[in-house]
């Protein structure tokens, strides 16, 4: 499956990162680069998380202010700095839900559905295609985020680790299983 | 948590419309509000002040 390269960075890259980032741990005007460079791609995680447009805005503007507020405790882990902007994008999406301030929503393109309808069935019906929601909303959330990010947003299991805090293999092997739960519960549908 | 809503074929925004919305200043704004709001010598000048009208 291809995936998406923009999050794999060289080391001269991640070289230059650092040095954006330890700027910005200066002042937070110096943070502007670094919004620059990831502002959209976590505002387009945070979209395809909620129902609604103004909750994405709302939860990534949050999501910077706390990164920007807390940048001196970030450390290096030789991993990109996106990763940890997503993690903290990830505790605001679920922070929102708790307070029922958004919907927790999967946005999905068709043909990638029907991409992973085709592991399971070879019938593309529209009662299948009914069928593979029901059974996504069935999953656990942890599972639901992994087959998310590995199917619908096409992230390699190296950048699903580095977000959700697990190894590449570890990543891989969750995935997989949640792959499996989720064909089991669409066969019991079926 | 809520109910799981699926949204097919969504319409994403461009990249231009999210910059518009999204401009660095305006989180910065919020930055600075945060950290003024969070100093806690606003309150104690505050509370002096409103001492001195009061007395």
């Amino acid at each position: 499956m291809a995936v998406n390269l923009a999050y794999h960075q060289s080391a001269f890259r991640l070289d230059e990162e650092m040095k954006l980032v330890e700027r910005a741990k200066e002042h937070p005007r110096y943070f502007a680069p670094l919004y620059e460079r990831y502002h959209e791609a976590i505002f387009r995680y945070v979209f395809k998380r909620v129902d609604e447009i103004e909750s994405a805005y709302d939860i990534t503007s949050c999501v910077f202010i706390k990164a920007m507020g807390s940048i001196q405790k970030y450390e290096n882990r030789g991993v990109p700095f996106s990763s940890w902007l997503f993690r903290i994008a990830k505790s605001e999406l679920y922070q929102s839900f708790r307070d029922k301030k958004a919907q927790r929503t999967v946005s999905i393109d068709s043909v990638t559905l029907k991409q992973v309808m085709d592991d399971f069935t070879d019938d593309s019906s529209e009662e299948n295609r009914a069928n593979l929601l029901v059974a996504l909303g069935k999953l656990k959330e942890a599972q639901l985020q992994l087959i998310e990010m590995r199917f619908f947003e096409k992230r390699s299991f190296r950048e699903i680790g580095e977000i959700v805090g697990l190894s590449e293999n570890n990543a891989k092997v969750k995935t997989f299983r949640a792959l499996l739960k989720l064909k089991e519960l669409f066969n019991k549908k079926e | 948590m809520n109910m799981i809503k699926f949204l097919l074929d969504r319409e994403e925004p461009s990249s231009e419309q999210i910059r518009q919305r999204m401009d660095f200043d305006s989180i910065y704004g919020g930055v600075k509000y945060q950290k003024w709001i969070m100093n806690p010598w606003i309150y104690v000048l505050g509370g002096v002040f409103t001492a001195l009208i009061w007395f």
